[in-house]
């Protein structure tokens, strides 16, 4: 009577324990979904961006030759819904779930009889999920920890002994599918071997194990594959170049490879002390509050807010981003630089350019030619009209990193704009065998068949009245030298004659910028923008006369704004302490600001 | 002529009205009879093509639910039959090397029908053909596959397919020896077992293939303005001669232009393979050329090359430079006993035509040079403008050849019977090189070229990378990237100067060190 008692304690127990790992593993694909669908859109928006899923055997082929090169497939098949964020926040919530519950299977199956504390099947996933707040963290990395704990699982839940004999053999197999994930998998069975199995099951299989390993290593490096050794040992493993990254990512592969040794020691002797469970819970609780405040703590704002403005950038957004950057400033070059790319793109850029921050000078007008800045650099050929540049940094774009949105887009329209409509087909025909892009493409599609359609869009008939008429050399070096080639040769550039006349500002060359005043009314300017006004007042301050406006005059609203600057400095002057942070306080918005405190 | 025109319609509208009952294999119901040649991709119409080739599947451009193909032999004793519901006829290759077998010298018909799902009938479009040729080609095609970019690169891989199947091997993969830029391959004589290839960067050298064995080797000695860059191996197999030259890159602003590749300088050497030496190339004319692209006429007796006054002497190349220069071929006699060269001569004065001409190369039996002729320049891969020119060797007479297009031609080179071309065209998209082939039977007579079938026809549609540089071989090569690898771990193997006084002029050693556009890699040299 009194061991039937026990036993039905006993199954409560293990049923109110079980139910405790379902909350904590609901709520943690709610953690995760939160996370990524309210906070952290911005690390699906660039995965995204990061590639594009092609359904041609070409594309496939290329990841077949290599170990991993599946897995890696499979990561791009998912991450190509991140373009939608509801979606994307489900997949990866998903996928992560999914990694803790087959670790909790896994726990469970080593020990059924539930002598072992959940807890250590959460790290795993709660570390994935830490490392995956770096937006450098992609899907594939995800689903290899997921494809190691499954295989595991599969590996340990077979009773057959042969069976049990044979599966080592499909590690060559397991290796080409998981690549250097098989090598977290290996570690894994190892420590689970010398923890749990016993007779000589406990070395023959890891040794048998290893002895595969390593002859599939040398078949693949010698034989069946064209990889470098290193790309051999850890790819599709993560490289991000973050140290918090590398040092989380080892803690996670350390949790993974020596979970059946901490089941182990962390086993229970009994389990009919009920009050146990309740430790286990408050521990769980812990863990996700710990996880909660780092998820807090490592959020990084200005990433945020840049990757946002890229999106908005890549979306045509202009005026949205001209408002998200002037109400959540980025201090980034690349925030900055797509910020002058959306006034110049609703034709602004002399009239507002000093509303944002300008902490790069001309860097932020146009990017220096390195790798670094090889995904964003056409936006600002693309916007002056010098579309020959814009399509060599998109398509130098595409030979480093592959085919990605941006750059496939940014090839379409610049083909389109140079007359190469075969080239533009062969662009969309790729973009058509997407699942998120052959609805755009089938639109640029058609201008290529119709190119008068090129015309009557608003984007690419603007575009294509601003096209270099005269043939030179495009400056790499000194990309600022192409701008006064493009204004002589078209006069209708007026886009490239702002972005020539921020470059003076911003190098406050106030004595060249005025001389280009006189250019503006052939160009088809009725009125001065804002920013050359105030530069035109600088130059009066100093040599007591106008420059040659070609007929064009100064508002009273700048002159008036200009006797309020003055004022206000001759007072503020007398704290030289305060005066620039006076200064700055009404009058951050004015090339007058910038050329004296900048 | 008008009552001819009209009666030709009349009789079309006649023939497209006309409704018969097929007897055709597989086909119910009525064919309508369109009269007109399908729209098909690649266009193999009336091409001429070797009895060896791998079978020309093809892609039809033209609506319907299904697709069905016969191709025949023109005595119709053998008919391969492909039903698709795709677009996509592909030929099983056992079928398609029995048919070619059958025609050899003779035609192959192609008739090609779509089935109409709405009108619920066949529509029968008019025959086309393939002339097949008696000889054949060199059965392995090797060529560089890389993106036509500018600056930047990744995946480099030198291939070698076969003509006769679609197998295609690396050769070398740049991705196992460190993502170093790899270019310019060249056979001595179409030969699997002897050629060379330029390694870059940190794996540098020059690998040459002999036999078993590949040597590194690291031709470069100070008399030379840059390393050694376009080879051409003398048929004796004792002598490589290579253009030195420091090659810069400039951007066009105009959407009808794209990219400038030019030398600042550029000269001649001879590497001798037995004394591991290099001398340059002199003869008594002083004025300040740019020599490059050389070629060996097939005895060995001469050495062709492109040559054109330097347009400056300054180290600021401007655009109008560029323009201005036009380079002419330009043979030196050679005597391979001593290793010394003769008076220069003229053989094609491009310049006089107000072109310039690149890569001479001369046909296997002595009497044709084929080069690339652009309105300037040397590097005719980027020019749109780019043709083929055929000059008679034995005439001096010369004449733009028929197969090229309205895009670019480029670099070609001949099979080792002399009856085949194959050259980069650009004539598909625009952008991409890829490898057209063409018959050359005479002077007179150039089948229509083709390009490399492919076993998926729509491969050239989706692919963005060029063939570079094609080059027939007479058989596979048993080099794997892996051998190149283990080679690129031996001590590269330093070239002497063969001659101590040779030395560069103060000019060029500055040109030569001007310094290159932020990012710019040497890619092409």
């Amino acid at each position: 009577m009194k061991s039937k008692v026990s036993q039905i304690r006993l199954k409560n127990g293990i049923i109110r324990r079980e139910h405790n790992v379902y909350l904590f593993l609901g709520f943690y694909f709610i953690l995760v979904f939160s996370y990524f669908y309210w906070f952290a859109g911005y690390v699906l928006f660039f995965q995204e961006h990061q590639s594009l899923f092609v359904f041609s055997n070409s594309f496939i082929h290329d990841y077949l030759v290599k170990p991993g090169g599946l897995l890696d497939l499979a990561g791009k098949f998912l991450t190509q819904f991140y373009i939608n964020n509801l979606a994307g926040s489900v997949i990866l919530a998903s996928v992560l779930t999914i990694t803790g519950f087959i670790l909790f299977l896994s726990g469970k199956r080593i020990k059924s009889d539930w002598t072992f504390s959940f807890i250590p099947a959460l790290v795993p996933p709660l570390l994935i999920l830490l490392i995956q707040t770096h937006y450098y963290h992609l899907m594939v990395y995800n689903l290899g920890f997921l494809l190691v704990v499954s295989w595991f699982f599969i590996t340990i839940s077979i009773n057959n002994k042969r069976v049990r004999y044979l599966l080592p053999l499909l590690y060559p197999v397991f290796y080409y599918v998981a690549g250097a994930y098989a090598f977290v998998f290996l570690g894994l069975y190892i420590v689970y071997s010398l923890v749990f199995e016993e007779g000589k099951e406990k070395y023959i299989i890891p040794g048998l194990l290893l002895i595969l390993a390593f002859i599939s290593f040398l078949l693949s490096k010698d034989v069946l594959f064209i990889q470098p050794v290193s790309q051999l040992l850890t790819s599709p493993m993560p490289d991000v170049n973050d140290r918090t990254h590398k040092a989380l990512l080892l803690i996670l592969i350390i949790s993974v490879v020596f979970y059946p040794l901490i089941i182990r020691l962390t086993r229970r002797k009994t389990t009919r002390k009920p009050g146990k469970g309740i430790i286990e819970l408050l521990s769980g609780i812990l863990l996700f509050s710990a996880t909660i405040f780092l998820l807090i703590i490592r959020f990084n704002t200005q990433t945020a807010r840049v990757i946002n403005i890229e999106e908005l950038a890549f979306r045509g957004k202009w005026n949205e981003l001209i408002s998200y950057q002037e109400k959540y400033p980025s201090e980034n070059l690349i925030g900055q630089y797509f910020y002058n790319i959306a006034l110049s793109e609703t034709d602004q850029l002399c009239d507002r350019l000093f509303n944002g921050r300008q902490d790069f000078g001309t860097a932020a007008l146009i990017l220096e030619w390195t790798s670094d800045h090889l995904n964003w650099g056409s936006y600002s050929y693309y916007t002056t009209g010098l579309i020959n540049e814009a399509r060599r940094w998109a398509y130098e774009e595409m030979v480093v990193y592959g085919i990605r949105p941006q750059n496939m887009e940014m090839l379409v329209k610049t083909s389109l704009l140079n007359g190469n409509y075969r080239l533009t087909k062969e662009y969309t025909g790729i973009l058509e065998k997407t699942l998120f892009y052959r609805k755009w493409a089938r639109k640029y599609e058609k201008m290529a068949e119709d190119t008068s359609l090129i015309r009557s869009d608003n984007e690419l008939g603007n575009k294509l009245r601003i096209l270099p008429r005269d043939n030179f050399f495009i400056y790499l070096e000194s990309p600022e030298n192409n701008l006064p080639s493009l204004v002589d040769g078209n006069p209708e550039n007026r886009r490239a004659f702002e972005y020539m006349m921020s470059w003076l500002m911003l190098t406050k060359d106030v004595e060249i910028l005025v001389d280009n005043i006189r250019l503006m009314k052939n160009m088809g300017y009725t009125r001065i923008p804002r920013h050359i006004e105030e530069a035109i007042l600088i130059y009066y301050n100093s040599t007591g006369k106008y420059p040659d406006m070609g007929g064009l005059t100064i508002s009273n609203e700048t002159r008036l704004r200009f006797g309020q600057y003055f004022t206000a400095f001759v007072a503020a002057r007398q704290n030289p302490s305060l005066l620039k942070q006076k200064m700055q306080a009404d009058f951050s918005n004015t090339f007058w600001y910038y050329y004296q405190f900048k | 002529m008008g009552e001819h025109l009209k009666m030709q319609k009349l009789m079309l509208l006649f023939v497209g009205t006309l409704f018969m009952v097929s007897c055709s294999k597989g086909i119910k119901g009525t064919i309508q009879v369109t009269g007109q040649k399908p729209d098909i991709f690649p266009d193999y119409c009336d091409i001429t093509i070797p009895p060896n080739i791998a079978p020309l599947n093809f892609s039809i451009k033209e609506n319907g639910r299904a697709f069905k193909v016969i191709a025949s032999d023109e005595a119709n004793d053998y008919q391969v039959t492909i039903n698709s519901k795709g677009r996509n006829i592909i030929f099983p290759e056992d079928k398609w090397k029995k048919l070619t077998a059958k025609s050899r010298g003779n035609k192959i018909r192609f008739k090609v029908y779509s089935f109409d799902a709405e009108k619920n009938n066949w529509k029968r479009f008019e025959d086309f053909f393939m002339n097949v040729a008696n000889e054949p080609i060199d059965p392995y095609l090797v060529y560089r596959l890389i993106y036509p970019g500018y600056y930047s690169w990744s995946h480099i891989r030198i291939m070698q397919r076969s003509i006769e199947s679609f197998s295609e091997e690396s050769l070398l993969e740049n991705q196992i020896l460190d993502m170093n830029c790899m270019n310019c391959h060249s056979f001595n004589q179409n030969n699997p077992e002897r050629f060379l290839v330029h390694i870059r960067g940190s794996k540098g050298g020059t690998y040459f293939i002999e036999g078993d064995k590949i040597t590194r080797r690291d031709l470069k000695i100070d008399a030379m303005p840059g390393s050694a860059t376009y080879p051409a191996w003398h048929p004796g197999g004792r002598y490589v001669a290579f253009s030195s030259n420091q090659v810069r890159q400039n951007f066009y602003s105009i959407a009808t232009k794209n990219i400038e590749v030019f030398d600042l300088v550029s000269s001649l050497i001879v590497y001798d393979i037995k004394n591991n030496d290099i001398v340059l190339v002199y003869d008594s004319d002083t004025t300040k050329y740019h020599k490059t692209f050389p070629s060996w006429s097939p005895d060995g007796s001469w050495l062709y090359f492109c040559r054109a006054p330097q347009a400056t002497t300054s180290s600021n190349v401007t655009m109008e430079d560029i323009m201005r220069t036009k380079y002419d071929i330009v043979r030196i006699p050679f005597n391979p006993e001593s290793g010394s060269f003769g008076e220069s001569e003229v053989v094609f004065s491009a310049s006089e035509i107000g072109k310039s001409a690149s890569f001479p190369r001369i046909s296997p039996d002595g009497n044709y040079l084929l080069v690339t002729v652009a309105d300037y320049g040397t590097f005719p891969i980027w020019h749109e403008e780019a043709d083929l020119y055929i000059i008679d060797l034995r005439t001096g007479r010369f004449k733009k050849m028929d197969l090229n297009s309205d895009d670019t031609e480029s670099y070609h080179t001949w099979s080792s019977n002399g009856k085949w071309l194959v050259f980069s065209s650009k004539r598909i998209d625009g952008r991409s090189a890829r490898p057209f082939i063409a018959y050359f039977e005479s002077w007179d007579k150039t089948g229509k070229p083709f390009v490399l079938p492919q076993k998926d026809p729509d491969h050239y549609e989706t692919m963005l990378e060029s063939f570079n540089i094609p080059e027939f071989v007479s058989g596979k090569i048993r080099f794997t990237p892996r051998d190149f690898e283990r080679a690129s771990g031996q001590e590269a193997i330093k070239a002497i100067p063969g001659n101590p006084s040779d030395s560069l002029p103060e000019w060029e050693i500055q040109k030569a060190e001007l310094k290159r556009n932020p990012g710019e890699k040497s890619i092409h040299e």
